[in-house]
């Protein structure tokens, strides 16, 4: 899978913008703020239907937010085309059309071109609070999945009408009990599911990670993730009866806070460099390394579960790295699918000079919002 | 955009309340009246007013009807023993329409939403319980499969469990007419997992 065409009629900085991309490698460079990471924000939202970098669809329109729009053509690998459109106007709020078609359900869209983005923003995935982890693997898991997609979706409204529930008890506590036992039972059946597929996940992803990590640091490190669910269960126990004894055991602790306590919404995942916790220990050379592998891992997974390349977006991850770790990072995604890399002129002569071995690749120059072939 | 006559502007205000209908849609619907004859628009201005001077609510089923009890609750040869719950009225049109349904309905009138501030009292809850203790064989609950139906169905189910009535829910998964090749993978494994024996 790999984007063809993308035209920006106007996003952010962007107007009127036509580009052709190759299916290997594709080097957008440009000095800081001339739009380069809006560039690649379109693409991303042609691929999962929202930003990365906020949920205000408003500051993606200049003037005044009114309006944005643009387009992309995606060619699979038995050379079909799909044409995405987005466009967004502030009275109808946003719309996206495949092949003319309206999506009605945007989560329909996520993980027919899978994606992976490696962004400046991504730190907080290593660094950061919990929420960051789940946010990583949920998109990882829904573009993996439809129905773990369709099981978050469901069981973040169980958990909102839970705590709306916790908020407004009725006072008679045998109603309360009651009541409070229907959204519990939903939650425990949909959450089983979400953290059976991150356990599975977390078992497949490992032996990626090392092998990344290994490759990106040529040392002899092993980077690891270990799943801790908000329902820790020993094998040969039951996920949903020790699921249900907790929920039942927080029930008092849940009033008094007024929020649902027990479920994969709580889950947290650790990441470990030869057993040592990386959010404690971690240099920050090792937390890049780290994001690395884990996207390297990301694209691999993606691979296996799509049966195709996802397109990979990164953007200025080379501004950070030396030649020799970004020698590296070329190496370890050698053998992905179409690259788009941003990037000051520094770092695209520092990646030139390390090559693309057979593949072939188009250099774009952006320049106060306009883009044309260098 | 200021209208020559108060009259106009009033029908497009009132109009354009309507779900589905916005202002731009509201005007053509008033100047299509305004072309029509005298007769025609006493004719629909009639038929809205009957609807709220003669359409009511079963006292049984709570279904909209002009006659109490309805047309159904008041059928001889409707199986009184089975009684099929439902969100809304016009569910029952739905399920009337397959002309497979013999049974009795129940209109809870929403579905249990925390958010939306619905609680069980402010379902006819109550009113159905009565009905069970008249010798009710069956109860088929068929709320939506979605997270707040799926939560008044399990409701309804603990309540009525112990009352020693035959309890089922409606089943979902492939529409019928659709070739397994078609329906999409969610619809297919759904329908996978409420598989039944053969």
């Amino acid at each position: 899978m790999y984007i063809h065409k993308l035209d920006i009629h106007i996003f952010r900085n962007l107007q009127n913008i036509s580009l052709d991309f190759t299916q290997d490698i594709n080097l957008i460079f440009g000095d800081n703020a001339q739009g380069k990471t809006n560039l690649i924000e379109t693409i991303y939202i042609l691929c999962l239907a929202k930003s990365f970098r906020t949920h205000d669809e408003a500051e993606l329109a200049p003037f005044d937010g009114d309006t944005y729009s643009f387009d992309g053509v995606f060619m699979n690998d038995a050379d079909i085309t799909n044409r995405v459109a987005v466009y967004y106007t502030r009275s109808l709020g946003k719309k996206i059309k495949v092949d003319g078609k309206l999506v009605t359900q945007f989560s329909k869209l996520v993980g027919k071109f899978p994606i992976v983005i490696l962004s400046a923003e991504d730190h907080v995935i290593t660094s950061g609070p919990p929420a960051q982890r789940r946010k990583f693997f949920n998109i990882m898991l829904s573009q993996s999945s439809a129905l773990y997609l369709d099981e978050l979706k469901k069981y973040e409204r169980i958990l909102k009408q839970k705590n709306k529930f916790l908020l407004s008890l009725p006072k008679d506590p045998a109603a309360l009990r009651d009541q409070l036992e229907i959204w519990n039972c939903q939650l425990i059946n949909t959450g089983v599911n979400i953290m059976q597929a991150r356990m599975h996940m977390i078992e497949e992803i490992n032996s990626y990670l090392a092998a990344s990590y290994k490759t990106i640091t040529a040392a002899d490190f092993t980077l690891q993730v270990h799943y801790q669910p908000s329902v820790p269960v020993k094998t040969g126990q039951n996920l949903a009866a020790t699921f249900t004894t907790m929920v039942k055991a927080a029930m008092n602790n849940e009033i008094r806070r007024g929020a649902a306590l027990v479920g994969p919404h709580r889950d947290e995942f650790v990441f470990t460099i030869s057993g040592n916790d990386l959010r404690k220990y971690g240099s920050r050379g090792e937390h890049k390394s780290a994001l690395v592998s884990l996207k390297a891992a990301e694209t691999v997974f993606l691979k296996k579960k799509t049966q195709t390349d996802p397109i990979l977006l990164f953007d200025d991850l080379f501004a950070e790295l030396d030649i020799e770790r970004s020698a590296r990072v070329m190496e370890l995604f050698a053998k992905a699918g179409q690259t788009i890399i941003t990037g000051t002129s520094l770092d695209m002569t520092t990646i030139k000079n390390i090559g693309f071995k057979d593949k072939s690749y188009n250099t774009f120059l952006v320049k106060s919002g306009q883009v044309s072939r260098a | 955009m200021k209208y020559s006559s108060e009259a106009v502007e009033k029908a497009i205000h009132e109009l354009a309340k309507l779900p589905g209908i916005g202002r731009k849609s509201a005007q053509r619907h008033v100047f299509f009246l305004l072309k029509s004859s005298a007769d025609e628009v006493t004719e629909l201005a009639q038929a809205l007013l009957d609807l709220k001077s003669r359409v009511k609510y079963c006292s049984v089923c709570f279904n909209i009807t002009e006659q109490d009890p309805c047309d159904i609750c008041s059928n001889p040869r409707r199986d009184t023993g089975t009684i099929c719950v439902v969100e809304e009225a016009n569910d029952i049109i739905a399920l009337e329409n397959t002309g497979e349904y013999k049974g009795l309905y129940h209109v809870l009138g929403g579905v249990l939403s925390p958010l939306d501030g619905v609680g069980p009292d402010d379902l006819r809850i109550r009113e159905l319980l009565k009905r069970l203790s008249e010798n009710v064989k069956e109860v088929i609950l068929a709320t939506n499969p979605n997270t707040e139906g799926e939560a008044t169905a399990i409701y309804l189910s603990k309540l009525i469990k112990p009352m020693n009535i035959k309890l089922s829910r409606i089943a979902r998964g492939i529409p019928v007419g659709a070739d397994l090749e078609y329906a999409d993978e969610l619809t297919l494994v759904r329908a996978l997992a409420g598989r039944m024996e053969f």
